[in-house]
Parts: structure tokens; C-alpha cells; sequence
């Protein structure tokens, strides 16, 4: 709503009733200093405000405020008012008591108090501090007038409440642990996407836990995943189960995550300690100032500006000093600390790398070792025929042939070396036997072997630190494989796999 | 009563709503809790005045617990 004129009787700077018309796009009001050209703002600034006008709190706290209002020069009899015209004809009376109070009457429809102050009313001293104004400052005057204070406002608490917000939620340290997750997962997975990561898991729960079929396949299944690998692991003998567990240590990125700590401390000490030294050089440098001052001295804080004692000042200096050299000293610790944590597992990582240990982690590379026996290779598979011993002292239970088309893990093939013959033979082994667990397999595996070499291997298992419980074993075998070698019992060929070079002297069917 | 144009209540907050449709396009996976709350709070005190460190907290504290999305409430049996 626009006003179609203002009228002021005694208020302010105008001595009688004078009427402005700005019913107009521009109007230029002059006169001569003190002839009440800005009452007519002051008048409008009275309305908006609720009976306060800006300028006016330098000269008058509070209440006193309205002493200002009305002239000074008016005449007994006279009475200060304002009077407002809109362009609806609609009018707007403010008549002042004595004491400068208020009453408002008429323009009921316009609600002049609602309007907003700035997009109404600006001052000639805005103005000009408009024009000396930095860029910013000028962005913020021109806001108000667009009608955008609000959003200024808003835009100002939403930027504090975003850093808030990271601040309670901890998102920096978040950020920080979603790194290390995206990187263990390009570890594990490199660039496979959800979508193939799930299908993993998929075949994984398949392979592990045949039991419950799964409805939907989905990422949380790794879970139930983790606990048949573990309980699988329950069921293996001592042995294997420290063999699984040394294969997950030495399998364990150690190297990586000791450069990563170590790098991570090298960049915050490269970081905290100028700042810790300059720090110290400024307190060593106002320690110095201070000692330069008499105890009954004052002298003005360099945070606040307050004028303190120099005492107090001294005192202070003192203790930041102090507090500071403490950081720095547990700083120093810290990193020693962490460097000797980071040595210590770059010696425990040497350990596990070292090829003794690497041979006895891959139990498969181990028995192969151990066990340099000649396979037949070639032919099919499917016409192979395993002896399925369960235990050591029993003689033939029964024979199992491989099931034809069964997969195979590792077809051999001629011109193989031995050791890798030996793998061969052994997954094989497994495909017949899954529930077996790797005890048997050897087992099975020896019963092919001269007993002599045998109890050599068992020898040098001996040498190679592997569980005593293993040689004695061997060493049992090979008794039990000569006693019955020189028992003479007759031979079945029908037992013995197609091209062995030294068979076994077993009787088939078990007496 | 009838209202001016220019009068303080009749800038609708537009704004507000415009944004937060825009805010809510950008971030799908941010839950409904927080845009309402965001409402009321673009149209309250957070577009009237600075707020204080510890109105801040308060704030932040309710918008990051309406992050996780309630369930929907079980409807009564008569």
C-alpha cells in the first residue's frame, strides 16, 4: 500500500503542522538544517518501530525516548500528532499525550506496524555509509531492501548449523573410517561391483551353508557365512586349526597398515610441532615483555584487551608455558611409541614372510614336500580309483572311484613335476573325500609311498618343526607298512592305481 | 484483516518450500523427518534471528536424530 500523504503537527523537528505528498515515484525534500526535513521519516520510522526511532538511542535509553518526540517549541494548547493518507484514502491517526505516550486510530485494514522496516525507510546515513561500504557489507545493506534479510538470516544459522551438525554427528572422523572401508574393499574385491560382491556372497553362503538356501541373497548373509566357516574350523584337528590360524595372520596387509600409521604420524608431527615451537616462541617472547615490568605494573591482555595485572599476566604466560612443553613432551612420547608398535609389527610381518614359515602356511606346497611320489598322470580322471583309508591301521575299507564328471580342481598332466602331481592327486583326493579333513588325505597319500622313504620324510618332518604328532605317526605308518611287506600277503592289481611305480601290498577284500 | 502487500506475512515462504524440493532431490536418501523439520525451521527462528551455540546444538542434535526414519505408527484397533 502506498502513502498518499504525511502529516506532522509538533513532531519532532516540525514547528506546526506541515504535510508531505509522496504520491510521486521521487520527491526531493530540502531546507535548511533543524527545519524537520527527516521528522517525516522519523515519523514513519515511529510507526513501523512501535514507537521507536533508531537514531534517537544514542541521546535516550528506554522510556526517556519519548521526551524527544514532541517539539520543543509547542505552544501550550497545541498537540503533537502524526496523520497518515493511503492511497485507498484509508487514514492512519497517532495522537501524543503529554508525557509523549501514544494512541493509534483509523486505517484498521492496513496493518502499517507489519511492514518491513527496511524495504520502507532508508537513511541518508545509511546511504553514505552505503557508499564507503566494503562489497560485502554493501550485499548485506541491499538484501534487506530486496526483501531477502530473512534469507541472509537463514543462510548465515544453516552454514553454523552444518558445521554443528558434523561437529555432533563426529562426520570428520566418519569420513575418515568410510575411507579405510572403501580401501579394505578395493583390497579384497578390487573393482568388482555391489552387484558381483553379492553374487560372491551368494556362492559363498552356497559353498558354506548348504543346510538353509537362502531366499534372497544379500550382503548381510556374509554373517551366517563367517559362522560355518567358523564352526568348519572347529572341526578340524589342533594342527590344522593353528595352520588356519597362522595362514590368516600371515595373510593379514601388516606392511600396509604400518606404512599407513607411520605415514599418518609423520604428517601430524610435520604439523604439530612448528605450530607447538612457534607457540612457545610466543610465549618465551611475552614472558620476556612481562619479565620487563614492575610487580604493581598493569598491562593489557593481548586476547581481550582488558587492562591486568602484570602479575597475573606473568603468572599465565608461566602457565601455557608449561602446558605447552607438557603437550610436547607427550607428543614426543606418542610418537616413539607408536614407532616402536610399528617396528614391532614390521618384525612380526618378517616373521611370517620368512619361507619356512610360508612352506608350512600352504599345507598343500607341504605335502608335496614331503611326499615326492609318482602319480600316474594322463588318462581320465574318472578311471582313477582312490584308496579311502580313514584310519591309518585299518586295512581297505573300500574302494571309491572318482564320480565321473566330478570337477577337477587340477587335471595333471605329463611332464609334471612330481610336486605338482602330488596337488593334483590330492585335490582329487578331496573331491572323493569332502567331509575329510586334510590328516586322512595324507594319509591316503602315504599309503602310496615306499614305507622307507616314509619314515625319511618323517625324519625331515622332524627338522622342519612340524607338530611331533605328525612324524610319529609316519614313523607308526612305516612300521606297519614293513610288517606287512614282509608278510608277503598276496597282491591284488586290481587295487593299485594304473602305472604306480611302487605299489602297495595290500590284500583286497579286507580278510 | 485485510493485509498489504508488502506486509511481512505475505511473502509465503516460498522459498522455503522451493528449496527444500530442491534439497530433497538432491539427496534422496535423506529421510522425510529432516526436510519437515528443516521446514518449521526455515520459517521459524532459523530465517528470524542468529541462532546461539547452544540453540545450534539443539538443533543439530534433533535433525541428526531424524535421520534415522521412524517407523510408521501401528494403526489403533477399534
Amino acid at each position: 500500500m502506498r502513502i498518499k500523504s504525511i502529516e506532522l503537527a509538533w513532531f519532532r523537528g516540525a514547528a506546526g503542522p506541515v504535510s508531505l505528498e509522496p504520491n510521486c515515484n521521487s520527491m526531493v525534500v530540502y531546507g535548511e538544517n533543524g527545519s524537520g526535513k527527516s521528522s517525516f521519516v522519523d515519523a514513519v520510522e515511529y510507526v513501523l518501530n512501535g514507537g521507536g526511532i533508531e537514531h534517537l538511542k544514542t541521546e535516550y535509553s528506554g522510556s526517556h525516548q519519548v521526551k524527544a518526540i514532541p517539539n520543543t517549541h509547542k505552544p501550550g494548547g497545541s498537540k503533537t500528532a502524526l496523520r497518515f493518507v493511503f492511497k485507498d484514502d484509508s487514514e492512519l491517526d497517532v495522537d501524543f499525550n503529554e508525557n509523549g505516550s501514544s494512541k493509534s486510530s483509523g486505517a484498521e485494514g492496513i496493518a502499517m506496524g507489519e511492514w518491513e522496516y527496511r524495504q520502507t525507510v532508508l537513511r541518508q546515513n545509511e546511504v553514505s555509509e552505503f557508499i564507503h561500504d566494503t562489497k560485502g557489507k554493501k550485499y548485506s545493506a541491499l538484501l534487506p531492501l530486496f526483501g531477502l534479510h530473512k534469507m541472509e538470516v537463514a543462510a548465515e544459522n544453516l552454514r553454523k548449523l552444518s558445521k554443528s551438525v558434523e561437529t555432533e554427528a563426529g562426520l570428520s572422523e566418519k569420513r575418515i573410517k568410510l575411507e579405510l572401508v572403501a580401501s579394505q574393499r578395493e583390497e579384497v574385491f578390487g573393482t568388482q561391483s555391489l552387484d558381483q560382491i553379492v553374487k560372491a556372497v551368494g556362492d559363498l553362503y552356497g559353498q558354506y551353508c548348504e543346510e538353509s538356501p537362502a531366499k534372497d541373497i544379500q550382503l548381510s548373509l556374509s554373517n551366517e557365512i563367517g559362522s560355518a566357516i567358523e564352526n568348519r574350523i572347529k572341526g578340524y584337528s589342533a594342527d590344522n586349526q593353528r595352520h588356519v590360524f597362522l595362514k590368516e595372520v600371515a595373510e593379514l596387509n601388516l606392511q600396509g597398515r604400518v606404512d599407513a600409521v607411520r605415514a599418518s604420524s609423520v604428517d601430524l608431527a610435520e604439523s604439530l610441532d612448528p605450530q607447538i615451537a612457534e607457540k612457545l616462541s610466543v610465549l618465551q617472547s611475552a614472558s620476556t615483555f612481562v619479565n620487563s615490568f614492575d610487580d604493581t605494573e598493569t598491562v593489557d591482555c593481548p586476547a581481550c584487551g582488558r587492562e591486568i595485572p602484570v602479575e597475573a599476566f606473568r603468572e599465565h604466560v608461566n602457565l601455557e608455558s608449561e602446558r605447552l612443553q607438557e603437550t610436547q613432551k607427550a607428543f614426543n612420547l606418542y610418537k616413539a611409541r607408536i614407532g616402536d608398535v610399528c617396528d614391532t609389527l614390521r618384525s612380526i610381518k618378517s616373521n611370517f614372510d620368512k619361507p619356512d614359515l610360508k612352506t608350512s602356511a600352504d599345507p598343500l606346497q607341504l605335502v608335496a614336500a614331503w611326499f615326492p611320489v609318482d602319480l600316474p598322470v594322463g588318462g581320465k580322471v574318472e578311471h582313477w580309483k582312490f584308496v579311502d583309508i580313514r584310519h591309518p591301521y585299518e586295512r581297505y575299507r573300500h574302494v571309491s572311484p572318482v564320480p565321473a564328471g566330478a570337477p577337477v580342481l587340477l587335471q595333471p598332466q605329463l611332464g609334471d613335476p612330481p610336486g605338482h602331481r602330488v596337488l593334483a592327486a590330492l585335490s582329487l583326493i578331496d573331491q572323493v573325500e569332502p567331509t575329510a579333513s586334510l590328516t586322512p588325505s595324507h594319509e591316503s597319500l602315504a599309503r602310496l609311498a615306499d614305507p622307507d622313504h616314509v619314515a625319511t620324510v618323517a625324519g625331515e618332518a622332524d627338522c622342519l618343526g612340524i607338530p611331533p604328532s605328525v612324524p610319529a605317526r609316519l614313523r607308526s605308518f612305516a612300521r606297519f607298512k614293513r610288517r606287512r611287506r614282509q608278510a608277503s600277503r598276496p597282491y591284488t592289481p586290481g587295487l593299485a592305481l594304473p602305472g604306480l611305480t611302487r605299489l602297495p601290498s595290500f590284500a583286497y577284500p579286507p580278510p | 484483516m485485510v493485509k498489504g502487500p508488502e506486509s511481512k506475512s505475505d511473502s509465503g515462504d516460498q522459498w522455503v518450500s522451493s528449496l527444500l524440493e530442491a534439497a530433497k532431490k538432491d539427496n534422496p536418501m535423506v529421510a522425510d523427518g529432516v526436510f519437515a523439520r528443516l521446514e518449521i525451521l526455515l520459517e521459524g527462528q532459523l530465517s528470524e534471528r542468529d541462532l546461539t551455540p547452544t540453540n545450534l546444538k539443539a538443533v543439530a542434535t534433533q535433525l541428526i536424530g531424524d535421520t534415522v526414519p521412524k517407523p510408521p505408527e501401528p494403526e489403533e484397533t477399534q
